[in-house]
């Protein structure tokens, strides 16, 4: 199965520290297996709609050896191979990324707040045309109460992030937003993320039919 | 129907910090906190300082305690309990 795998600088695993092979002369990278024959202890990695939740420094296209198990927002195998690194995520992308997810948030904020009956909140946030914008308007608002204030504040913490250089955790707080803003339902983070991975795949180029 | 929260909070982690190093957590709460640590840099930074203070104190033993620390630890443990109302 071939699927995505997000290492830290170094094509290092960025909770095992394992130094991967990378692919070499457009041959891809050896084969690694569980040290201990377990394929939970194998080799893991994403599918598209899983991407946002794994963020870090470098995307790889893996390959993962039959039987492939799934797991919680992630699949893994006994043994998988690097085949080759997604240019195109880098810090710049990591960057618009970051902003797209405040913007997807600032839009279901501003229908959250028509809906709820804040139409002043709404058309604020609505006519925002930039994030220093967002970041002003998000300042005022989370200075309130109620609605408008928990909203705008997702928005002033993700902005932070973003601007602070941590894309992971601002796009974190922006799919958080969606939860707010559909009166605390919980699923809708899940769904936020997987719209989060749709603009990764888009804007990288991946192919959803290769990667189930 | 009761949505799961998709992944751990800070607090949550820390709990599970001493089962995750042992491998005594559920592939699938293990999921949970990794994705956590993709998106909380103090979490990571807390899970190497633990690993770290992990790798320096098993490297210690009785013998090689400075004269004098043991009783100076067994004071303190003692006074902090005393302190609480705890066993002497």
């Amino acid at each position: 199965m071939i699927a995505y795998k997000f290492l830290s600088a170094g094509a290092t695993g960025p909770f095992t520290g394992f130094r991967w092979p990378v692919p070499e002369a457009e041959r891809p990278g050896p084969w690694v297996e569980a040290a201990d024959g377990r394929p939970e202890h194998g080799v893991h990695a994403c599918r598209i709609d899983d991407l946002a939740f794994w963020q870090d420094v470098e995307l790889w296209r893996a390959e993962l050896a039959d039987p492939v198990l799934e797991g919680h927002r992630q699949v893994f195998s006994e043994r998988g191979r690097l085949l080759e690194r997604v240019a195109g995520w880098n810090e710049v992308v990591a960057r618009s990324f970051g902003e797209a997810c405040i913007w997807r948030a600032r839009d279901r904020a501003v229908s959250a707040l028509r809906a709820a009956g804040f139409l002043e909140e709404s058309e604020q946030l609505a006519g925002c045309r930039s994030l220093p914008d967002v970041d002003a308007r998000s300042r005022e608002l989370s200075s309130g109460a109620g609605l408008p204030a928990g909203l705008a504040a997702y928005l002033k913490e993700a902005l932070a992030f973003l601007v602070a250089g941590d894309s992971p955790c601002s796009t974190y707080i922006s799919a958080r937003a969606a939860v707010l803003a559909s009166n605390g339902r919980e699923s809708e983070f899940a769904i936020e993320r997987q719209g989060q991975a749709r603009w990764l795949a888009e804007h990288l180029g991946l192919d959803p039919s290769r990667s189930p | 129907m009761i949505v799961q929260p998709d992944d751990l909070s800070c607090k949550e982690l820390v709990e599970l910090v001493t089962d995750y190093f042992e491998d005594r957590i559920s592939p699938s709460v293990r999921a949970r906190f990794e994705m956590h640590l993709s998106y909380c840099a103090w979490c990571r930074v807390y899970l190497t300082q633990m690993r770290e203070t992990v790798r320096l104190t098993g490297r210690l033993s009785e013998e090689t305690l400075p004269a004098g620390s043991k009783e100076a630890l067994l004071n303190a443990f003692r006074g902090w309990k005393g302190e609480r109302g705890g066993e002497p």
